[in-house]
């Protein structure tokens, strides 16, 4: 895995623990973009041992 | 003008100038103030909230609120966050020099229920909750966290994060996170098949849950 796809997964993770994590205080706004529903996203996209995920990338060539 | 809450702290100094502090009671509540009209869903707007948020942990330990609470007035978050106060300033005193690591790994469950299945919202809910809680880890897998990861901890626990994921929530001495990378190396090497993703430090948020203490 690259430094960017590491980056990159650093974002989306910190994103995710932004959206999905914390106190709720009032309530809980959904956030969604381009109409799709963030809190709903789930990031599990980005579950991923880096060496699990390349050999799923190398696979899939 | 509103103010993006990003979490609770015991000092001020902790804060400023990276984000403005508002008194709340004894605590401050950390913000961005953003313009009026400013939509909470703008993707540079989160991404600069989660820089923000990183950059305040690095500070020092608080307590994450989660994003999208907005106000517009020191009185309104004093109001907001009194119920909690107390609670609050005895976490972040007791935790002042620990943070929160999520290990997640992909798990073994049922497949994620359709709502078009099932006639009401209700039922289709209380699936989607089953099917969470049906989630399974690899036993080796687990065992392995448990001898690597779990030690570490000042406290830890497994939750089902969704039907397709369990994590591991833990407590952490900040001064402990070196060791917590070097864990994290050994569990991929010797579970290299298992797709997991751990991450720390993280603000307190699991463990300010009275359930959790």
């Amino acid at each position: 895995m690259s430094e960017h796809d590491n980056t990159e997964l650093a974002l989306v993770d910190a994103l995710d623990h932004l959206l999905d994590r914390g106190v709720v205080i009032a309530g809980e706004a959904v956030i969604s973009i381009g109409g799709v529903d963030l809190l709903y996203l789930g990031l599990n996209v980005v579950l991923a041992n880096v060496d699990a995920l390349v050999r799923v990338k190398d696979r899939d060539r | 003008m509103k103010s993006i809450a990003i979490g609770v702290h015991l000092r001020s100094e902790d804060i400023e100038p990276l984000a403005a502090a508002t008194p709340a009671g004894a605590l401050f509540v950390s913000a961005v103030p953003v313009p009026e009209d400013q939509s909470l869903s703008d993707r540079d707007l989160l991404v600069r909230i989660s820089g923000v948020r990183a950059a305040l942990l690095e500070r020092a330990t608080f307590i994450a609120i989660r994003y999208g609470f907005a106000f517009r007035s020191a009185a309104e978050a004093e109001a907001k966050c009194a119920q909690y106060a107390a609670k609050w300033k005895k976490l972040l005193e007791e935790h002042r020099h620990r943070v929160e690591l999520t290990l997640r790994v992909a798990a073994a469950g049922s497949a994620r229920p359709q709502r078009r299945d099932f006639q009401s919202g209700a039922e289709f809910l209380r699936a989607l909750h089953s099917s969470a809680r049906s989630a399974r880890v690899d036993d080796a897998f687990r065992a392995a966290v448990e001898e690597l990861i779990a030690p570490l901890c000042v406290k830890s626990h497994w939750a089902p994060r969704d039907e397709k994921s369990i994590e591991l929530c833990g407590l952490i001495e900040r001064s402990r996170l070196p060791n917590l990378s070097r864990a994290g190396q050994a569990l991929k090497a010797r579970c290299p098949h298992v797709p997991f993703l751990l991450s720390a430090p993280w603000p307190l948020e699991v463990f300010t849950d009275a359930d959790h203490e």
